[in-house]
């Protein structure tokens, strides 16, 4: 839109309309690449939060090299909202999430989840806890590419005695499982044994979230839920996100858009280089503008605001 | 694409891959050999003209089952273990220790035990790359390589010395194993001994664990994608030394089988590289266990056919070793079979949205 | 009594002439790997090479009589082969360690096969005169004491050997060629994007490896000793690559982990040969395996305590 003189929009494999850039708009295109309307702004009641599900206090970890990515974070999560995180990639949000789920070490602060403790647990455990999450990277983190659909669905299932026939596992169940979830959460393709791999992203990203919210999460954490996804499945995943909210999980939306943050979040943390620079509640007066002051470090709140 | 069409399109070129790597070897003989088709016909048709040479074509395959099998399991982990061959030595090594030293016991009793000592053994062995490679990223491929060495040298120390059998003559063995617990032949005028039972039981376990069972499920995901395994709670340095071991016990079995089927007692130096066709098995077979026993069965074939093309022709067996090498190139030529994919595979795609 | 011996050559100084003789194919041929492990394709076919170069040096030596035709005939042979390898692997995408194994095998069966083909031989073929590496005597050293047996009467692949550590140092640090191989193993994306003909970099690493192991080869046959037999490189090549790592990718590194291994084959040669030696020669044999393993635990070791201590 910001570059383009013409828009060809392309749909199944078909060119479906091309357009002159100045005499079309946003809803236009969308509408085409979907063939039907678009809601942008998603359809949520106003949150009612419950207890405490996760409550992190001065979480310090390090990236990859060593450095330090996490320089004493805290917040908290109640039943029944979601939290934003908004921040340009790359300032301590994947190390937030790895750190959350048990895939990085943290170094020193602590993880309340429902009063117990989540740091040292692994993975393993971390997921056996009504704990979903959707990795950012659906390719190499979030799904098998070589496996079936089925395969990649019952990640958490497999060790599970309904799953087994003695020490085997019990196809026809597995089977009617995953048949059953591409149906609810709209996964299209030929039968529960297509590769991942020939998914499209949207499809693709509709069987890890379809996994992660099998289980019944208590707590969501959603890293880049709709990054690379096509309009439809968007729409589908911001669904599926807000009506978990309502059930009363307590969710976590990490995200590089802003608007998706600001169309999901009842609050919104913003992180500037591994601390978290503001706690705003997501009014209808909030702007992106105010938003990126203090993801770019221009304002900051003090930390005691933060905390809340 | 269909997961059905994308395996018929796989096998396809195999197939092909093999007929191209025989016709490689029909070249050099026809252009070496002052009789190439006398040649070409003792090496494809001999073999399975008696019954005699049908037996050794199926005992030369039970320790290639066996070794492909191993070698298998490890691939599809994401494991390039090369030490099938040290496994086999150190699992046939324990085995016949067993076999020799333990008399007296009954023989249906025995069997069991000596085979449980050659799979510990073997698997014990290959814990210690797996272990190197799990907890301190140690690369594989150079350990297994080395131990190899270890293991061929260490068995070979012990049978120079204190386990020689004076018997032996001039020949480093142990003491011949007890007849009760050989294994012997099962079908009448055929050479062919038990271990091919043994072997077609190993395909059939393999296939259910990697196939049916929630370690296989494990095992198959980290090598297929290893991060996507650890964010799934997979432990995948546990998974890493288990493939590895399992790997081992199958290598150790088709030490002990060998041993038990042919040789009669432990000899230095009696595999001669099993380990190694083992990879060659594997990567014919695309470490599917149904594959492995069709490739080893094929590679049998070629080495039964080479022999009898030495005693039938002036063309001597090594000449099956071009074709050998050719079928592990082409097989594993990835660039031929991603053009064979998109050559063939978008006809009947449907659009999946 | 094995102690009494080693002692004595060690003392009339030909335990280096033994050291040295036998440290060259395993230099030589490292050098080769080095440089394919460097360049990003690590060749695990030396020893192939190595037995096809050896055959065809010591054929073509005794069929031309003169051993620089044979040496060139067998160096010819390996890096023909290293060329078709790269085929295999940068076109055809074969693995490039699948690769190095098919190298192996077709290796040690070809030899055999031509050895049959050509001369009805199956074990070992030891033409009557043909001739050898030279050896340089240096006639001003050769009566001085320490010099003389220190310098002098060693084959010239020796010095040959040793002058390729220098070669290599200058081919990899000091030349724009090493800058691109050496970008190219590194990060060869980035090479690509930075114009840098990868393809075209990785099949010279494989021809230079497959020089330096035909180099290798050419020794074993027409200087070690002066026949061919099958599959005579018993595991060279894969000391070869053990060295490469143990010399920490690195010209004098590797150049150190030659001496050390040729040391090991050279005192199992004099504890076989000594009767009833107390040492099992087995186990002097196990030496640059074991040596080789224990220093990849403690390189991999270290660099997890070093990343433990930047957290």
């Amino acid at each position: 839109m910001e570059i383009s003189n013409r828009v060809t929009v392309l749909r199944a494999g078909k060119s479906i309309a091309t357009l002159l850039t100045k005499e079309t708009n946003r809803e236009e295109i969308s509408r085409l690449m979907v063939g039907r309307d678009v809601l942008f702004r998603v359809d949520k009641r106003p949150a009612e939060p419950g207890e405490t599900v996760l409550s992190v206090r001065g979480l310090r970890a390090a990236d990859d090299k060593g450095s330090p990515a996490l320089k004493g974070v805290s917040f908290e999560i109640r039943a029944g909202e979601v939290l934003g995180i908004a921040g340009v990639e790359g300032n301590g949000q994947t190390e937030l999430v790895e750190t959350l789920t048990g895939l990085r070490k943290a170094d020193s602060g602590e993880i309340r989840y429902l009063g117990g403790d989540l740091i040292g647990r692994s993975v393993a455990q971390i997921r056996r806890m009504q704990i979903g999450h959707v990795p950012e990277d659906r390719q190499t983190s979030g799904a098998c590419l070589t496996s079936t659909i089925a395969e990649n669905l019952i990640l958490d299932h497999y060790r599970n005695p309904d799953f087994r026939w003695g020490p085997f596992l019990h196809k026809k169940k597995i089977k009617k499982f995953a048949q059953t979830m591409m149906a609810t959460f709209d996964v299209r393709a030929q039968s529960e044994e297509t590769l991942a791999g020939a998914l499209s992203g949207g499809n693709l990203q509709k069987v890890v979230v379809a996994r992660e919210l099998s289980k019944n999460p208590k707590l969501l954490i959603a890293s880049q839920p709709t990054r690379g996804v096509d309009i439809g499945a968007i729409e589908f995943i911001h669904r599926e996100v807000i009506k978990r909210r309502d059930a009363g999980a307590a969710v976590l939306v990490v995200s590089a858009e802003l608007s998706e943050v600001m169309a999901l979040s009842d609050r919104i943390a913003v992180f500037y280089n591994g601390e978290i620079a503001a706690v705003l509640d997501n009014t209808p007066d909030l702007t992106e503008q105010e938003i990126g002051y203090y993801m770019l470090g221009i304002k900051k709140q003090g930390q005691e605001a933060a905390a809340q | 694409m269909k997961t059905s069409k994308a395996l018929y399109l796989e096998v396809g070129g195999i197939v092909a891959a093999v007929a191209a790597a025989l016709v490689c070897g029909f070249i050099v003989i026809l252009l070496t050999s002052s009789e190439p088709f006398a040649a070409i016909g003792s090496f494809l048709i001999d073999p399975l003209s008696n019954p005699f040479n049908i037996g050794t074509i199926l005992n030369k395959a039970v320790p290639l089952i066996l070794t492909g099998l191993s070698m298998s399991v490890v691939f599809q982990s994401g494991v390039f273990s090369m030490g099938a061959e040290g496994q086999l030595y150190v699992g046939a090594f324990v085995g016949s220790l067993a076999a020799v030293y333990l008399p007296g016991l009954n023989p249906w009793i025995h069997l069991p035990l000596v085979l449980v000592c050659a799979i510990l053994g073997g698997a014990l062995f290959a814990a210690i790359p797996g272990l190197m490679k799990a907890y301190l990223n140690a690369n594989e491929i150079v350990t297994t390589l080395m131990l190899n060495f270890v293991a061929i040298l260490t068995t070979s120390y012990l049978v120079n010395n204190p386990f020689k059998s004076p018997d032996g003559g001039g020949y480093a063995r142990m003491e011949l194993i007890g007849k009760d617990i050989l294994l012997g032949k099962f079908i009448p005028g055929m050479p062919v001994h038990a271990g091919f039972l043994i072997a077609l039981a190993a395909v059939a376990a393999v296939f259910v664990l990697m196939y049916k069972t929630p370690l296989g499920y494990e095992l198959r995901l980290v090598g297929k994608n290893g991060q996507f395994a650890r964010y799934g709670g997979i432990a995948t340095r546990k998974i890493v030394v288990l493939t590895i071991m399992i790997s081992g016990a199958l290598a150790g079995l088709a030490g002990i089988v060998e041993i038990l089927g042919i040789h009669q007692t432990y000899k230095d130096n009696f595999s001669a590289g099993l380990g190694f066709d083992g990879i060659i098995i594997a990567l014919l077979a695309r470490n599917h266990p149904i594959g492995v026993l069709i490739s080893a069965l094929l590679y049998a074939y070629i080495q039964v056919g080479a022999q009898t093309m030495q005693a039938g022709s002036d063309m001597p067996r090594e000449v099956a070793v071009i074709i050998q090498v050719m079928l592990v190139l082409l097989v594993t030529a990835q660039a031929i079979f991603a053009y064979i994919r998109q050559r063939y595979a978008h006809s009947g795609t449907k659009a999946v949205k | 009594m094995v102690w009494q011996t080693v002692w004595n050559q060690i003392a009339d100084l030909s335990l280096i002439a033994v050291l040295l003789r036998l440290m060259t194919p395993i230099l030589l041929s490292a050098l080769g790997g080095l440089i394919s492990d460097i360049g990003g394709v690590i060749n695990i076919g030396l020893e192939g090479l190595m037995l096809l170069s050896a055959f065809t040096s010591i054929a073509v030596g005794a069929g031309t009589g003169s051993w620089v035709l044979g040496v060139l005939a067998g160096v010819g042979v390996s890096v023909l082969v290293s060329y078709g390898m790269g085929f295999f692997s940068l076109k055809l995408k074969v693995d490039i360690i699948i690769a190095g194994f098919a190298v192996n095998i077709f290796g040690s069966g070809f030899t055999i096969f031509l050895m049959s083909k050509l001369y009805g031989l199956t074990g070992n073929y030891t033409p009557i005169g043909a001739p050898k590496i030279p050896v340089i005597d240096i006639p001003v050293l050769e009566g001085v004491p320490v010099l003389g047996p220190l310098l002098s009467g060693h084959s010239l692949m020796v010095w040959i050997a040793l002058l390729s550590v220098v070669f290599c140092v200058i081919l990899i640090y000091r030349t724009p060629y090493g800058v691109h191989l050496r970008s190219v193993g590194e990060a060869p994306y980035a090479a690509q994007s930075l114009g840098i003909p990868v393809k075209r970099v990785q099949y010279s690493a494989l021809a230079w490896s497959g020089a330096f192991a035909g180099l290798a080869g050419a020794f074993l046959s027409n200087g070690l000793t002066n026949m061919f037999v099958k599959d005579m490189t018993a595991g060279t090549g894969f000391l070869a690559l053990a060295v490469v790592l143990l010399g920490n990718r690195n010209p004098v590194g590797i150049l150190i982990g030659s001496l050390i291994f040729g040391l090991a084959s050279a005192l199992s040669t004099i504890v076989q040969t000594v009767p009833d030696s107390p040492v099992p020669s087995q186990f002097i044999q196990m030496i640059p395996y074991v040596v080789t393993i224990a220093a990849l635990v403690f390189f991999a070791w270290r660099n997890k305590r070093k990343f433990a201590a930047t957290v």
